[in-house]
């Protein structure tokens, strides 16, 4: 090889090496050679989702098939990301965060607001547990805003994607021996159970299982353990509406704090949710008052972990979670995004979706959908749990406006405080 | 045979006289320049890739890292997908094992960012308090949900309410991926002394075994993890005589205290124990997966035999280990918490729920989140194993209501054992200039850290530079203050006798001959050892044959630290080498404080 070829081939090699070095050195160095070729790429939007966590697993598995048809809006394609956070918690957070600051910082560019975190980004949907709650949002942001924080015109009106109704779940063998030592499952039947002053030795059950323990959610922390006390309102009362007058008399709130605490003071009441109902077994609570398909989701793993399967029974005023899905209107929200989360609400209420739902023991919003329409549905499952498929609709049931539910909280958070 | 090649074919039909004859040089050139232009073309978009990914395996070596506090400011680029998850110790390393597992499957976010799970272990009380203000990580996994409540309500406490009286959260998604009940290990001859199994045994019997047979070593770790808290909330119940809930009210009873102490006094010193490890006690508080471990590291695995511990779930009830991920709603102040970040926690907790990372925390000892797999049947370690019964625990303890939780923890850390502290300060030349003023600031506070006459204080300085060169001083409250003081005038100055002086520490504290209290050497230095005359192998021998266990933990100061140095000192004294710029004084006093029984 003469001299030139050496030359140019060493040239070559030390250009090469030179090369690969530089762009090790900047990897290993974190040099924003990734952000450059991230700005590159296409525009793609992201649509969140902000759902109650009894939706999660249905939203999240119809968000993958939604997002594997490459939906666009307005020839930009986007995604729909599921985010699960309690209604309760949702409102505290967007109400604690200044909603109207959040909104002015539309201006200031989409790198701000993305480097202050999704929260107060707001999503472009929100599906809480309850209308309910809705309603609290409207109470609340309305005020602030002076307009309605959800779009309600044309086809963005609210609706309902599923239902589920409160019901009673207990280890099967805990709740037969209540049934029949006390009757139909009622809260006054838990009361005398709650008062039992040796606990299932006198209430016809085992005496190893101890005292009775009833299991609701936090009312402070979930909407469902609101609505269990406010049915419990409904019951002392003997009908499906109540008013902040009847929560906040002292009557009733002495007649459910008996169930709530025991004799010696202490809260015989275990807040869980449903699913700390499952894991942690009979021990943590002989029964509780959750949201229908959350027990249903877990009913095989019951049976399975704690070898004693569930006993299902519904409250004589059924509660209704209606899970509406709102879309945020205001500058919050571009048009953009208003309709890629509508297109996404028309996927979940077309039929394959409804009875989808009905997998992850919903009950399909839409009428005309039976409950074992689907193959896999958990109301074929779970039949011999005491599942009823007919209930009294929404109309004949409690529905506890906001003010109720806020003047329960606070009762409600002046007693755990104590 | 010879096979001639082209070029030799071509050297033999062309002499290089002719050609280059043949081949001008300057086209010649020109060629070479052409072909190199395209040939450099070609490579280099080869080399883009290779270069890229040279670095990123570079970059990757490890895997997955547990680092011990994360870095000390937050920041990450908005399009992060890189979620640092901080992990209570009992967990981190069977998390570690399926973060590696999550990162090598290589997912991607839609923007083609790759998603990583790292680790930063630290105690569930310190992720309490890293997560109310800035913190490195996303996301936490302490050991219970009890924690996720106590991060909200202080969250509440120091946020501006949200409308109406709904609190603003902390912790957003949240969920569980593995259980495990706290239980009491007990080794199974002194179970079958207390009637095991045929009778239930409870809190009580253990408790009062403690307190009248000082032979029967009781053992328990922090009340900041969650086996240590169901313990002192244990301690208050039975001291209390309450058989439901727990008040504050009950609690404060004149005789609950009394009892508490007594009952913290029967625990064996948790320094001592964690030094030695567990052949030392008889009975240990910790989570029901513990007993699988206990039992493996006796005998490298997991056969039944006399010397095992086996599971009392107690009668009065106890608490779950139920190990939840969660989501923290990181606002304001810091950066907040990216689209990608929340992807990858999503794939992250989806992939700890999945069968296969199922049944790899059913492995380790966990009871898996999934309710619908078996325990019964193999793999499961709890098929057949006479050390544990999945079919209990059959009571619970009352999760205490927030307050009453830092009401237990501020009571367990007086009721707790003693600290010995000795300082070694050094004061060499070395030191001098920012070095040593960092290094004032680190004793002023660690003093103001220091419990009273609780802990004893002990001080060794190094270099001429302070009255006490190679000599322990012990200092109380007052001493302190005049030590201080001292401190304010010192000027660097000497030689450095690093290992010297630890050695001497080491064995003054031997000399203390307190067994009860948790011992423990800080060494405050550079690490530039120049004047030793005695070695690390000394050092590790002294460690070795000392009757009382000391722990070492090293603050290294300076970019020029002799870091090698100050690791390997921490590593003899099982302890943990921090950097000055890094170190969390609060949490490293706890740790020390607190010191923890097999990371439990």
């Amino acid at each position: 090889m003469n001299r030139a070829r050496l030359l140019s081939a060493g040239f070559l090699t030390a250009l090469t090496l030179l090369l690969a070095g530089g762009l090790v050195w900047r990897n290993l160095n974190g040099q924003p050679a990734d952000e450059g070729q991230a700005a590159a790429r296409p525009p793609e939007a992201t649509i969140l989702v902000v759902a109650a966590p009894a939706l999660e697993p249905w939203l999240r598995a119809a968000a993958e098939e939604f997002n594997a048809t490459r939906p666009k809006q307005d020839a930009v394609r986007f995604e729909v990301q599921i985010v699960a956070m309690v209604g309760l918690a949702a409102l505290g957070g967007w109400g604690g965060s200044d909603l109207g600051g959040a909104h002015g910082n539309q201006s200031n560019g989409q790198s701000d607001r993305s480097r202050r975190g999704d929260l107060l980004m707001l999503p472009a949907a929100w599906v809480p547990e309850s209308s309910a709650l809705v309603e609290m949002a409207h109470d609340v942001f309305g005020r602030q805003q002076n307009r309605s924080p959800f779009r309600a015109d044309g086809p963005f009106v609210t609706r309902s994607v599923a239902m589920s109704p409160l019901a009673w779940g207990f280890y099967r063998s805990r709740g037969i021996a209540l049934q029949e030592n006390l009757g139909e499952i009622s809260w006054d039947a838990l009361r005398t159970a709650a008062a039992a002053p040796t606990g299932w030795k006198e209430l016809g059950g085992d005496a190893a299982w101890g005292y009775f323990d009833l299991a609701v959610p936090d009312a402070r922390y979930s909407a469902a353990g609101l609505a269990a006390i406010a049915a419990a309102a409904g019951e002392y009362y003997g009908r499906a509406r109540v008013s902040v007058d009847d929560v906040t008399n002292p009557h009733f709130q002495s007649w459910l704090a008996s169930i709530l605490v025991d004799a010696n003071g202490a809260v015989s009441l275990n807040s869980l949710t449903a699913e700390e109902f499952a894991l942690f077994g009979p021990a943590a609570g002989d029964g509780g008052l959750f949201i229908e398909s959350e027990l249903l989701r877990r009913a095989e793993g019951i049976k399975n972990r704690w070898k004693d399967p569930l006993l299902i029974r519904y409250p004589g005023i059924p509660t209704w979670f209606d899970f509406p899905f709102v879309i945020w209107a205001g500058p919050e929200t571009s048009e953009f995004q208003q309709r890629a989360a509508l297109a996404f609400r028309s996927f979940l209420l077309s039929e394959p979706q409804q009875r989808a739902a009905t997998v992850f023991g919903l009950r399909p919003a839409s009428a005309g959908i039976p409950l074992t329409a689907a193959e896999e549905s958990l109301f074929l499952r779970t039949q011999n749990l005491g599942v009823r498929y007919e209930l009294p609709r929404a109309e004949a049931s409690a529905s506890p406006r906001p003010d109720v539910l806020l003047a329960l909280l606070l009762w409600y958070d002046n007693l755990a405080a104590q | 045979m010879r096979v001639p090649t082209a070029a030799a074919g071509a050297s033999q039909s062309e002499s290089p006289e002719s050609e280059r004859q043949n081949r001008p040089p300057i086209l010649m050139v020109l060629a070479i320049l052409i072909g190199a232009f395209l040939l450099f073309s070609s490579c280099a978009a080869a080399t883009l890739g290779l270069g890229s990914w040279i670095g990123r395996v570079v970059a990757e070596t490890g895997g997955t890292e547990v680092s011990e506090a994360g870095p000390a400011l937050a920041a990450w680029p908005a399009d992060s997908a890189e979620l640092t998850v901080a992990v209570s110790p009992s967990m981190v390393e069977t998390l570690q094992g399926r973060a590696e597992a999550f990162s090598s499957l290589e997912l991607s976010t839609p923007d083609g960012q790759r998603m990583r799970v790292g680790l930063a272990a630290m105690s569930s009380q310190e992720i309490v308090e890293r997560s109310l203000g800035q913190p490195a990580f996303q996301a936490v996994a302490p050991d219970s949900s009890l924690w996720l409540r106590q991060i909200d309500r202080l969250w509440a406490d120091q946020s501006p309410g949200g409308p109406n009286i709904l609190p603003q959260r902390r912790v957003g998604a949240t969920t569980r991926f593995a259980l495990s009940p706290v239980v009491i290990a007990v080794r199974e001859e002194e179970a079958r002394g207390l009637g095991w199994p045929a009778r239930v045994i409870g809190w009580r019997e253990v408790f009062t075994l403690a307190l009248s047979e000082p032979e029967f070593e009781l053992s328990r770790p922090g009340a900041e993890n969650i086996s240590g808290l169901t313990a002192t909330l244990a301690t208050f119940s039975i001291g209390a005589g309450a058989s439901r809930g727990l008040s504050e009210e009950v609690a404060g009873d004149n005789k609950v205290p009394t009892y508490v102490r007594e009952v913290e006094k029967a625990f064996l010193g948790r320094g001592a124990a964690a030094v030695t490890g567990p052949a030392v006690y008889d009975a240990l508080v910790s989570q029901e997966q513990a007993v699988f471990a206990l039992n493996m590291s006796a005998q490298g695995d997991l056969a039944a035999s006399e010397s095992q511990f086996v599971a009392l779930y107690p009668r009065e009830g106890t608490l779950w280990a139920d190990h939840p991920i969660a989501l923290l709603n990181l606002d304001g102040g810091g950066p907040g918490l990216t689209r990608n970040q929340r992807r990858t926690f999503q794939a992250f907790t989806r992939f700890l729920l999945s069968g296969d990372s199922q049944i790899e925390l059913m492995r380790a000892g966990y009871r898996p989140a999934d309710l619908t797999i078996d325990l019964n049947v193999p793999p499961s370690p709890f098929a057949d194993s006479s050390a544990v019964d999945f079919s209990e625990p059959k009571a619970l303890l009352r999760y205490p209501a927030a307050p009453f939780i830092q009401v237990l923890l501020d009571v367990w850390r007086v009721a707790g054992p003693p600290t010995n502290f000795v300082l070694v300060v050094d004061m060499s030349e070395s030191m001098e200039g920012e070095k040593l003023a960092q290094s004032k600031a680190t004793l002023r506070e660690l003093f103001e850290l220091m419990r009273g006459d609780h802990d004893r204080l002990g001080v060794i300085g190094i270099g001429s530079g302070t009255t006490n060169s190679g000599r322990v001083r012990w200092l109380d409250s007052e001493g302190r203050n005049r030590f201080l003081l001292e401190v304010e005038t010192m000027e660097a100055g000497g030689y450095t006798g690093l290992v010297d002086a630890v050695l001497e520490a080491h064995a003054a504290l031997q000399q203390s001959g307190d067994a009860v209290a948790v011992n423990v050497i800080v060494v405050l230095s550079d690490g530039r050892d120049n004047n030793s005359e005695s070695k690390l192998r000394n050092l590790h021998r002294a460690m070795g044959e000392g009757s009382i266990p000391v722990l070492i933990h090293t603050i290294g100061y300076g970019g020029d630290a002799n870091e090698r140095m100050l690791r390997e000192l921490a590593r003899i004294g099982v302890g943990r080498f921090h950097r000055a710029d890094d170190v969390d004084l609060e949490g490293l006093y706890r740790l020390i404080a607190t010191h923890d029984i097999a990371g439990n």
